[in-house]
């Protein structure tokens, strides 16, 4: 389904322009796509026949129950994070203030940026139902290519560029990596799929052999996944790159990976050396999620950057996620999956808020094009995020000469828009794990089972933990509710900003009613728990005892 | 025929790459070096190695040989003396020259072939190839394009969509990159 309607779409968007399709026409195809193959994907989700899984195009791919609930969770966030993507705005409109809202629509780039999106869900659907090495890969580059095309779309701004460029390079160290280790695993056994691996290994023969090239393709994954150890690259990419591309390179990758990593946990049991009855693998996913859990937290303190900020918190909540994944249980494995689903809802309400704010100002710069006499931006147009560098920030850096804080601004966002900043409050709130929301049921799961499991030091200090990501979050919540929103633009906008802050320039329909239902189940969560809690048990028993 | 041109081919391809090195203007080195992957290509095909021959046409002279010329032509190289550059470069160049000879005649030992300057011709060298060989050749229909083709088609038809699909993309990234 997505394929063909990735062929479709390529074969239309030639046509576009005689036809006159709007981006926004090809947008909305692209998320009905996204949610009829979720639903298709749901429809297959049938226990008896799956079973422990059937393996279809000559045993590339593995269906499985598990596989096919993950395509489903995918496919449906996809749609979802597809719709902020109707409110980009391309670069050129930002660079030629005076471009009309028809030219906005009509820009082919924003044309071809639905069909990129596609072509990397369809990456991340494959990934998870892969069961060969040369799957896993094609499927791993198909899912990311498109992401470092979208990475540099605002080429014209040094640090979008810079920071694409480092996601690349660090993507091709990560491929590296696994292909080195499949190459080392298809030397050892003579085979690629998967399941053919664990057969050879589980052998006896070489046996401590395989531990490298699966501790390399594991190593791969973590990388991809900005896991501590290696996640220095994280907030740099996600500040650098514009706010849509963030969204879906936080959102999205980590999905398809982590379900890689749980599909992925039958061969990384080949431990060979047992440490603490624990395999070498599952000791390096609880040593990489102690080290997310505090690297996250500490170094989000320091971040005066909302971008950054949530870049380290994602880290963090990774640590969480790779500890549920370390214990290998199936309390383990459900705690797993409903954190991942809090997560992505969280996160995604988190990204569209952030979004609809930055298009705000963006929309009243955009309109503002009476007072400029030039037509280019004082700096670079794709930081959206100086506002948001305003918002998050206690100390603007005072370095800058062209900070200007005037009383027409005086005004906090929960003045210009109270429900929209109370929703921000919701997400970062449930991100904190405070109790009536999703995310505390996601910590609360994850840091029972791994009570359960003995893992006394690690509850301790992931409880530590998230008493000081409280503290930012709780920090970005006073700026917003009891601060007042600092510009730093030259003087020369000053005028227009006062109109900026004072007309309150709504989000579009579309976003804030993503953003009503995402706050919603956020918060509304704790009344009807079943249905979700439920199939993830369900899904979580048959991935162990089928 | 096929003899002769066994031994034209590599011939002209020690001449072309001889060319390389001493060209003056760098197009026309570039162009030599297109020379070598074009005759080498040939010769592996005329010992049978389609496939192989088919990945130096397409991936060196279809890809890299014509991105270096397109560099160079635009970086308007031609009135650079490559005789005057500093000479840094010649341990180096030296260094893995010879570490690639050395690799050559350990391989050539591995052969069993004798020390190959005993004898020029370097035909000598072909029966010793072909016998290595000639187990392949009670498989005369299926050659190596065959087995791939059987593999790809037949064994693995979604790997090839989706490595179309990625070419596609790959397609479609430098239009988004360049609007």
């Amino acid at each position: 389904m997505v394929i063909l309607s990735i062929l479709l779409l390529a074969a239309a968007l030639p046509f576009s322009s005689v036809f006159y399709f709007s981006s926004i026409v090809i947008n909305r195809v692209a998320i009905l796509v996204l949610l009829l193959s979720s639903l298709l994907a749901f429809n297959t989700l049938l226990l008896e026949p799956l079973g422990v899984g059937v393996g279809i195009y000559g045993g590339v791919c593995l269906v499985s129950v598990i596989s096919q609930a993950f395509d489903c969770f995918i496919l449906a966030s996809g749609s979802l994070l597809l719709v902020l993507a109707t409110g980009i705005l391309p670069m050129k409109s930002l660079y030629y203030w005076s471009s009309t809202r028809e030219e906005i629509t009509h820009d082919p780039l924003s044309k071809l940026i639905p069909l990129i999106l596609l072509l990397s869900t369809l990456g991340m659907s494959c990934l998870v139902t892969s069961s060969d090495l040369v799957t896993v890969y094609l499927s791993i580059e198909l899912q990311s290519l498109p992401l470092y095309i979208l990475a540099c779309l605002y080429r014209d701004s040094e640090p979008a560029t810079s920071a694409a460029l480092k996601y690349f390079l660090i993507g091709a160290l990560s491929s590296c990596l696994f292909l080195l280790g499949s190459s080392l695993l298809y030397a050892l056994s003579g085979l690629t799929s998967l399941e053919g691996v664990y057969l050879v290994s589980s052998l006896g023969v070489g046996y401590s052999g395989f531990l490298i090239p699966v501790l390399f393709i594991g190593l791969a994954v973590l990388i991809k996944l900005p896991a501590a150890p290696f996640h220095y690259w994280a907030p740099d990419v996600y500040d650098g790159v514009p706010t849509l591309v963030t969204s879906w390179l936080a959102i999205m990758p980590k999905i398809a990976l982590l379900a890689f990593l749980l599909l992925y946990q039958g061969l990384s049991q080949i431990g060979g050396i047992v440490v603490t009855e624990q395999s070498v693998w599952g000791f390096i996913l609880l040593g990489s999620a102690l080290l997310s859990l505090v690297l996250g937290a500490l170094l989000g303190v320091a971040q005066y950057r909302i971008k950054r900020m949530v870049a380290y918190s994602t880290i963090s909540h990774l640590g969480f996620l790779l500890l549920a994944l370390g214990l290998v249980t199936p309390q383990g494995l459900e705690a797993y999956l409903f954190y991942l689903f809090q997560y992505v809802v969280t996160s995604s309400n988190l990204f569209f808020v952030l979004l609809v704010y930055s298009n705000q100002v963006l929309e009243t710069w955009g309109d503002s094009t009476v007072f400029l006499e030039q037509p280019k931006p004082e700096k670079d147009p794709s930081e959206e995020s100086y506002w948001l560098e305003g918002l998050s920030v206690m100390r603007t850096p005072t370095t800058k000469p062209l900070l200007i804080s005037s009383e027409y601004n005086r005004i906090s966002c929960f003045h210009s828009n109270p429900v929209l900043a109370l929703s921000f409050a919701i997400c970062l709130f449930s991100m904190a794990g405070i109790p009536p929301l999703i995310g505390f049921f996601g910590k609360l799961l994850v840091l029972t089972t791994a009570l359960d499991s003995g893992y006394y030091f690690l509850v301790f200090i992931a409880i530590l933990v998230s008493v000081i990501t409280t503290g930012f979050y709780l920090r970005v919540i006073r700026v917003l509710f009891f601060d007042s929103i600092h510009f730093e633009i030259s003087r020369s906008t000053e005028m227009i900003l006062r109109r900026a802050v004072l007309s309150e320039s709504d989000p579009k329909p579309l976003h804030s009613m993503v953003i009503a239902t995402l706050s919603l189940i956020i918060i509304l969560f704790l009344a009807y728990p079943y249905p979700s809690l439920n199939s993830l048990h369900l899904i979580a028993l048959s991935f162990y005892f089928w | 025929m096929r003899l002769f041109l066994l031994e034209l081919l590599p011939f002209l391809a020690l001449v072309s790459a001889i060319f390389v090195i001493t060209a003056d203007n760098p197009i026309l080195g570039v162009l030599f070096l297109i020379g070598v992957f074009l005759t080498v290509s040939g010769y592996l095909a005329l010992i049978g190695l389609t496939f192989l021959a088919l990945t130096y046409l397409i991936i060196y002279v279809g890809a890299i040989a014509i991105l270096f010329l397109f560099v160079v032509m635009m970086m308007d190289l031609n009135l650079l003396d490559l005789s005057e550059l500093p000479s840094v470069s010649f341990p180096v160049a030296a260094i893995l020259a010879s570490s690639l000879l050395a690799s050559l005649i350990s391989l050539l030992n591995q052969c069993n072939i004798p020390f190959w300057f005993d004898s020029l011709n370097l035909i000598h060298l072909i029966p010793s190839l072909s016998s290595t060989l000639s187990w392949s050749s009670t498989f005369h229909l299926i050659e190596h394009l065959h087995v791939l083709g059987l593999a790809l088609y037949v064994a693995f038809p979604l790997l090839l969509i989706i490595v179309g699909l990625i070419l596609l993309l790959a397609i479609i990234g430098p239009i988004v990159l360049c609007l």
